[in-house]
């Protein structure tokens, strides 16, 4: 609790808290959806793609959406780093937020995995053998990243702590 | 407008939104399902038509739009469920009229796109490209879409000055 307290009054945590600027935690947390929308919007165009249409059509020409895909979730991770430092407490003592992560760090697996499979199989444009394995993890990576959504959100209502001093004052 | 509000807040979705307690965030979660789906399946298409994703006819990736309008349909009914529900916090709110702008912007740029350009994109191969103006139409959705992320979160910095 010391740390989450030193963190909090560090001058990054105080200027993206506290600045009264739509730069500091607005346009934060705009670029966190930002890179949300990116990450996770090419990550379920991608699965909807092979669980509705890589039978049709390939799936290969669509691996520089894979890039994009982790430039999003770049944007989301430096955002959310800078969202975490503003309000430590808040995040870090609330079971909700380590429930989000798993469901993120899930949903980033099974898009390197399926990343994986179509570089290795060249750029090409013809079908892929999509099997049992890929259509299952697309699967799951789409109620994954609802899982990641829905979490996210509920930060916002199931927090116990706002700050450091609110768990050491016990409110 | 104050009649507006008033008749909004006697709606029974204003009700519902306000009345249960897991309500709005869980409305929150399907507005944020439907800007994901949105955003996905549009800019896939909107990056094939600037020539991202070669060797896929754009009107095979266009086959991802009818998931984009189910998103958009889900983000639509929940934004006029939070709208029904503190209709101040929207309609004293200039992120709220900039939203609706970029709203307006996506979807006189998608009645353009449908009426003067769509039947020639119908016509492409796996490696052609599109026209400037195709181009063009792809990246003021995509510019549209961010643009309308951004109003939308910038609506929750602005309280409104009342008398609600």
């Amino acid at each position: 609790m010391i740390f989450l307290s030193w963190l909090e009054q560090t001058a990054v945590s105080v200027w993206v808290r506290e600045a009264p600027t739509l730069w500091a935690f607005p346009f934060v947390l705009f670029l966190h959806t930002l890179g949300l929308g990116i990450v996770a919007g090419f990550s379920v165009a991608l699965n909807i793609w092979v669980l509705r249409f890589a039978d049709r059509y390939p799936l290969p020409p669509l691996a520089p959406l894979f890039s994009l895909a982790w430039t999003g979730f770049t944007v989301s991770l430096i955002s959310g780093i800078l969202l975490l430092i503003a309000f430590p407490t808040k995040a870090l003592t609330d079971p909700v937020f380590y429930i989000k992560l798993v469901f993120i760090a899930g949903a980033l697996v099974q898009l390197r995995q399926l990343q994986n499979y179509v570089m290795g199989c060249g750029n090409s444009s013809s079908l892929l053998t999509i099997s049992r394995r890929i259509r299952v993890g697309a699967g799951l990576s789409l109620a994954l990243w609802a899982g990641a959504i829905l979490t996210g959100r509920l930060l916002a209502y199931t927090y116990n702590y706002l700050m450091a001093t609110d768990f050491l004052m016990g409110f | 407008m104050e009649a507006l509000i008033e008749w909004l807040l006697a709606t029974q979705l204003s009700d519902f939104i306000l009345t249960y307690r897991w309500a709005w965030p869980i409305a929150e979660t399907v507005h944020f399902v439907g800007l994901v789906l949105l955003f996905g399946s549009i800019a896939t298409f909107d990056f094939r038509v600037l020539g991202v994703g070669m060797g896929i006819a754009p009107r095979a990736v266009h086959r991802l739009v009818p998931f984009g309008v189910l998103g958009f349909c889900l983000s639509a009914l929940t934004g006029f469920a939070f709208i029904s529900g503190t209709p101040d916090q929207y309609f004293y709110n200039w992120a709220f009229y900039g939203k609706v702008t970029f709203l307006v912007v996506m979807g006189l740029n998608a009645i353009y796109f449908y009426s003067c350009i769509y039947a020639e994109i119908k016509t492409l191969g796996p490696y052609d490209s599109a026209s400037r103006l195709a181009k063009v139409s792809a990246c003021v959705s995509l510019f549209a879409m961010v643009a309308i992320m951004c109003c939308g979160r910038m609506l929750t910095f602005f309280r409104p000055p009342g008398p609600f």
